[in-house]
């Protein structure tokens, strides 16, 4: 069965656009601001292409309050992710169903116990934050502790490159792999690139 | 008293850069410059992690245990001498043949 391989984090750019298609995915999230929409000719070499191509917005909040304030009439056709400041907004992120995605960052708060119990909404790291971290040993080790304890305990997770440029872009199964890697397992962990990440476009999709 | 010496096994990784023009040697001192920061040099000896000259292009060679570490470290090389790049894996196989 061929899987259909998602980005849910890249830049609106159309040659990477046809970076990801080389590269064989079927889906992306592209990254705007506030109130920005899809271009239509972007929109166009997208279908042209084959790719699905859903806006992503991504929120930072330090604060339940603030979470709650940005989820209020949001729209149902984007991706909408948030980057957590707090240990109570990652709690909050998690389990709230209006949230696409949860950015996990090197300062994050450590997802515990308590933290699994509420975890419902898929953690996504990106190859951009896997990068920055491998300049900090201590930030290394968090993302590092972060994807070994979300695939012990069977969370969903979605890896994404948060790509700015076409030399960003990586493969699938690399992408895959890495996250396996990280957390010390032997075989590539594909959901997180494939029905995970996928299941979030679809949904955006149905919407429209 | 001889003991048997387990022959571990072999993975062939062969990669294709991007941009094209990139060299063999410096795409191969770009992975193992990354794999060695991320697994240290005692890593480095245990992967058995190599570059193989062959026809087929750029080909490095591991044990099969250490494949997923290897392909986060080749996923993660964003620049080749000073130049954005990344390196996309065709093919991963149990022989040179294979990676054709």
């Amino acid at each position: 069965m061929t899987r259909d391989y998602t980005d849910l984090w890249v830049s609106p750019d159309p040659e990477i656009l046809k970076r990801l298609r080389a590269l064989g995915y079927s889906a992306c999230g592209l990254e705007l601001g506030y109130g920005e929409a899809l271009p239509q000719p972007f929109a166009r070499a997208a279908a042209e292409l084959g790719i699905s191509a859903v806006v992503k917005r991504i929120y930072r909040a330090g604060s339940r309050q603030e979470i709650l304030e940005k989820l209020r009439g949001r729209p149902g056709n984007i991706i909408l992710s948030v980057m957590p400041l707090s240990r109570e907004a990652l709690m909050v992120a998690l389990r709230d169903e209006r949230v696409d995605t949860v950015i996990a960052h090197p300062e994050m708060a450590e997802v515990d116990r308590n933290v699994l119990e509420v975890y419902q909404n898929p953690l996504e790291i990106s190859l951009a934050a896997v990068r920055e971290s491998l300049k900090d040993f201590r930030r290394l080790k968090n993302i590092v502790r972060l994807c070994q304890t979300c695939i012990a305990e069977e969370k969903p997770l979605v890896i994404s490159s948060g790509a700015r440029n076409i030399y960003e872009l990586r493969k699938p199964r690399q992408m895959a792999y890495l996250l396996s890697a990280l957390a010390g397992y032997d075989n590539p962990w594909d959901e997180a690139v494939s029905t995970t990440p996928y299941t979030v476009v679809r949904r955006c999709i149905g919407f429209v | 008293m001889s003991e048997r010496v387990l022959r571990l096994r072999r993975r062939y990784i062969r990669l294709a850069p991007y941009p094209e023009d990139l060299g063999a040697e410096q795409v191969w001192e770009s992975v193992r410059g990354l794999f060695t920061t991320l697994y240290g040099l005692v890593g480095l000896a245990d992967s058995g992690l190599k570059l193989l000259k062959t026809r087929e292009g750029l080909v490095l060679a591991c044990y099969h245990r250490w494949v997923p570490e290897v392909v986060a470290a080749i996923t993660l090389v964003d620049n080749v001498a000073g130049r954005p790049a990344s390196l996309d894996i065709v093919k991963i196989s149990g022989s040179v043949r294979g990676v054709r």
